[in-house]
């Protein structure tokens, strides 16, 4: 019976990962900080000419989740929300490294225009 | 025989069938007192099983009330739950009006129906499954 090769566990993370427009945006306001959905939203919606809503956040959460780009814990409070927890989510270290090819990228693209 | 006694019997004969009637009358009549009497037992009995039953049903409703939170935590995940409740929490502070909190809750509560049970769903299908090894 063959065995299959074993891959190499950096050609996972050596992989181009593929990021949207909101991806990178969800990224950018995530990077150092933990924060909630609506925070998220907050954040996002500041300077936006076309509100974001939960339609398009939790679908590109999710993304990034199963990407591994970023990784959540529960919080503690319930006061606001009725009982129920909320997801705080982070960028983890492949999430932050996929985001910096992309913003090199962009400011090697500058540079050539 | 003799006419007289033919007319008096025949008198006789009536007055029985008279008193067959009434008899008869009387045992119907007694008949049917007994059946409403019965109809009317059942029906008391029935009303009071009804009302034992529509009470344990109040008291079980009361034992298992659950908030809002908790109910439409069967219909979506947790967080999405938490978030919508904060935003409507805030709207309630900026003093949005009564409709416009019940109009936003209603189009955030379908879009993240259709978002969780069909948009994630058929994303996942391409998507790597969790991986949580390749952080940290």
């Amino acid at each position: 019976m063959s065995s299959k090769p074993k891959k190499d566990s950096n050609s996972k993370t050596s992989k181009p990962v593929k990021l949207s427009a909101i991806d990178e945006d969800i990224l950018t306001v995530l990077l150092g900080r933990e924060l909630y959905g609506l925070e998220i939203l907050d954040q996002l919606n500041l300077d936006r000419p076309i509100e974001l809503k939960f339609g398009s956040l939790y679908p590109a959460l999710n993304r990034l989740e199963k990407k591994g780009l970023v990784s959540w814990q529960w919080g503690d409070e319930v006061d606001e929300s009725g009982g129920a927890r909320r997801k705080y989510y982070k960028v983890t270290g492949l999430g932050a490294k996929a985001l910096s090819t992309v913003q090199q990228y962009r400011i090697s693209l500058a540079q050539r225009a | 025989v003799h006419p007289l006694l033919s007319v008096h019997l025949s008198q006789l004969h009536e007055k029985e069938d008279e008193m067959d009637i009434k008899q008869k009358l009387r045992c119907c009549w007694d008949n049917h007192s007994r059946i409403l009497l019965q109809s009317g037992i059942l029906l008391i009995l029935s009303l009071l099983a009804l009302g034992a039953l529509l009470l344990t049903l109040g008291k079980l409703h009361i034992s298992y009330s659950f908030s809002p939170t908790a109910k439409l935590i069967v219909l979506l995940p947790e967080e999405y739950i938490a978030e919508l409740s904060v935003l409507l929490q805030r709207m309630k502070k900026a003093k949005a009006s009564p409709w416009e909190i019940r109009l936003r809750f209603l189009t955030e509560f379908l879009t993240l129906l259709w978002v969780f049970y069909i948009q994630i769903k058929f994303e996942n299908l391409w998507l790597p499954s969790d991986n949580h090894e390749i952080d940290d």
